[in-house]
């Protein structure tokens, strides 16, 4: 059994086809790195698998199961633009929420979770910042604390946005060494990433995407020159064009 | 002070505004904290044309009855917000516009209504006033129950979903990754603050009813960054602002006439004043004692540096005033001051020496200037003879984290860009 199963997953902004008609499966155990250029959806692929953005088809199971039964077995870690940090709350209360889906309504937060939320800084290597208020971390340190909430859910799968993204030389070894001991315990992990001269390094599976699904598989047998200038050069401008005409028309507007 | 509690004519007004406020301040931390705290200014707005509704119908079915032009309040406060979403989801209109078209023209409306009565039925005239600008002194105790009543439900509720609401305003993406449906915290969110307009409009009126929603939570939040505290502050804040509103206007009504709702308003505002005066995080005064001690630690640092340099050249510790004087083109006695202090020099008669300690502090402060400016050179491609400026002031707040980290960048330098030496990290 597949950890994650994607079918038929087409995602339109604006009218504009973003992903189109991705199929794709993932076996347990292994760390996988989404690649492809800007604008290649690689985003909204993590969102549409967790419903973050209306799709126009398309399902995802995990572990065999459709993904609303298996909402707290995958656990998600937003691209940092996506926060609010100006937000009055502390690192570790940060890292609490990841026991969300344990403990739903108030009540006070059992003396367990918040051993395990110390646990998980110190995983991250951001125990002594535990009483910082999130803005006052360098965006490095950000990014663990975000890390850390994800470990706090226990999940199985876990979804990175670009997780990498201008953080530094620490960071980047903590959170890469934390990814491969996840993998280790079986669990599985999809990234995305932007640094090409990495991907060899740091990933078992590659996901090459660019609006459709180039290719996916181990490695050395993906992240090869062909592949890599099919999905850096294919261009979708027409395709674009033809379904924001379609949808236009298809809703009576006047199109000059 | 007491009595104010006790007394049958000013209990009422005192508790019943109290209770508003208390109730406004907590129910509006979310709107502000959500970046939105214009939608309680367009709700308060909002519910007015139902106040007026609520009373004509009142006065038709010949009833005192103080509770339909809160019911009108409320429903009209909600087709209010239920308008503002569709504009902004199906006309794509900016939630600001949206939010000021609908603000205005239910407020418009009810002011139509409200001159045509003027002259024709002045008593109608002036009730429908009393929620314009407020009435506190007139509350009654069947009135207070009914905010009691109100409090009890919207407390219960936010508490009750504590957890989603705050994940959601903090990290609406990630909410919703976990499964909380982000548009019905919204809503409740909303639902709540239409209860506590319906419970304020009475006290402060409708014109002036979003102070109370967003000053205390903007107030509270310059002192804490805990949302528990915020939330308890604010509403602390918003029921002194209640006490006091009523306190002063009554207090001074025997010499002036100042009405209990804009006495709140007021207060709530000094209490944000002094805040930003005094609160440790942002207030001014706080911000300018860092700063002047930032500078001092500045100076401080560059005239241990000189002192470094000089016994770098020299190849001694011991230098006389007047050329360190001359040198370090500042007033020197203060910062030698506090580098004595801090047992970094010793200053005999004429002359000054560098103590083991402070040659250690100069020596990582040199280390920070060069390894920025190597920074600058090979990573930035900043030009050899630019980056002096920038190393000046980096070397005083490079932290021992970013030191390691551009250590590691730049592969441990020992000489910076203009050829001197880089010295070694040293534990200090």
């Amino acid at each position: 059994m597949k950890a994650l199963d994607v079918q038929g997953l087409t995602v339109h902004y604006h009218d504009s086809p973003v992903l189109w008609d991705i199929d794709f499966a993932i076996p347990q155990g292994e760390l996988v790195g989404i690649v492809g250029p800007n604008g290649a959806g690689k985003s909204t692929l993590l969102k549409a698998i967790l419903g973050l953005v209306p799709t126009v088809s398309g399902a995802c199971w995990v572990d065999g199961k459709p993904l609303s039964q298996m909402r707290a077995s995958i656990a998600y870690v937003p691209q940092r633009e996506a926060v609010d940090w100006d937000f009055p709350i502390t690192v570790e209360q940060l890292v609490l929420m990841g026991s969300y889906q344990r403990s739903r309504f108030l009540m006070p937060v059992s003396k367990k979770e918040r051993a395990r939320a110390i646990e998980c800084l110190e995983k991250v290597g951001m125990k002594e910042y535990k009483d910082r208020q999130i803005s006052q971390l360098s965006g490095g340190q950000q990014q663990r604390a975000f890390l850390a909430r994800a470990l706090m859910q226990d999940a199985t799968i876990y979804l990175l946005d670009e997780p990498l993204a201008g953080v530094d030389h620490t960071t980047e070894e903590i959170i890469i060494d934390l990814l491969r001991e996840l993998v280790r315990q079986k669990k599985t992990v999809l990234m995305v990433h932007h640094d090409l001269n990495k991907v060899e390094e740091y990933f078992s599976y590659v996901l090459l995407l660019n609006v459709r699904l180039i290719a996916l598989g181990p490695v050395g047998e993906v992240f090869t020159r062909p592949l890599i200038d099919k999905t850096y050069r294919k261009n979708f401008a027409l395709m674009d064009e033809t379904q924001k005409l379609l949808s236009t028309k298809g809703q009576g507007e006047r199109v000059e | 002070m007491i009595h104010y509690f006790t007394d049958p004519v000013l209990s009422a007004p005192t508790i019943g505004s109290m209770l508003m406020c208390l109730l406004a301040g907590f129910v509006g931390t979310f709107s502000v904290l959500l970046k939105r705290s214009l939608v309680g200014e367009a709700l308060s707005h909002a519910s007015y044309p139902g106040v007026i509704l609520g009373l004509i119908i009142a006065k038709l079915l010949f009833v005192e009855n103080q509770l339909i032009p809160l019911v009108g309040a409320a429903l009209s406060s909600l087709l209010g917000i239920y308008l503002i979403q569709k504009l902004v989801w199906n006309y794509k209109i900016q939630s600001d516009s949206a939010l000021t078209f609908v603000l205005a023209s239910f407020f418009g409306v009810a002011l139509v209504f409200l001159s045509s009565v003027q002259t024709s039925y002045p008593t109608l005239y002036r009730e429908m006033q009393s929620y314009l600008f407020g009435q506190a002194a007139t509350q009654t105790n069947v009135q207070v129950v009914l905010y009691l009543v109100l409090t009890g439900i919207v407390l219960t509720g936010t508490l009750l979903f504590y957890r989603p609401i705050k994940i959601v305003i903090s990290d609406p993406e990630y909410a919703q990754a976990v499964g909380i449906n982000r548009h019905q915290i919204y809503m409740l969110i909303w639902a709540i603050t239409v209860l506590s307009v319906v419970v304020g409009i009475r006290s402060l009126g409708v014109v002036l009813m979003s102070s109370m929603l967003i000053f205390p939570a903007v107030t509270s939040r310059l002192w804490t960054e805990k949302l528990e505290v915020v939330l308890l502050l604010a509403s602390l804040l918003g029921m002194l602002s209640g006490f006091f509103g009523v306190y002063m206007s009554h207090e001074m009504s025997h010499a002036v006439s100042f009405p209990t709702g804009p006495m709140i308003v007021v207060c709530a505002a000094l209490f944000f004043i002094l805040s930003a005066i005094f609160s440790p995080k942002q207030g001014l005064l706080f911000r300018a004692i860092r700063k002047f001690s930032f500078e001092k630690r500045c100076t401080e640092e560059n005239l241990l540096k000189l002192l470094y340099k000089c016994s770098v050249e020299k190849n001694a510790v011991q230098f006389s005033c007047d050329e360190i004087a001359k040198r370090f083109q500042a007033s020197l006695w203060q910062p030698l001051g506090a580098l004595e202090r801090k047992g970094w020099v010793k200053r005999a008669e004429d002359s000054i020496e560098l103590t083991p300690s402070g040659m250690l502090w100069g020596r990582k402060i040199v280390r920070l200037h060069r390894l920025w400016e190597v920074y600058l050179v090979e990573y930035c491609e900043v030009g050899k003879d630019r980056v002096h400026p920038s190393a000046e002031a980096m070397e005083h707040i490079i932290t021992p984290e970013i030191e390691e980290e551009l250590e590691v960048l730049l592969s441990h330098p020992t000489v910076d860009p203009h050829k001197q030496p880089i010295p070694p990290h040293e534990v200090v």
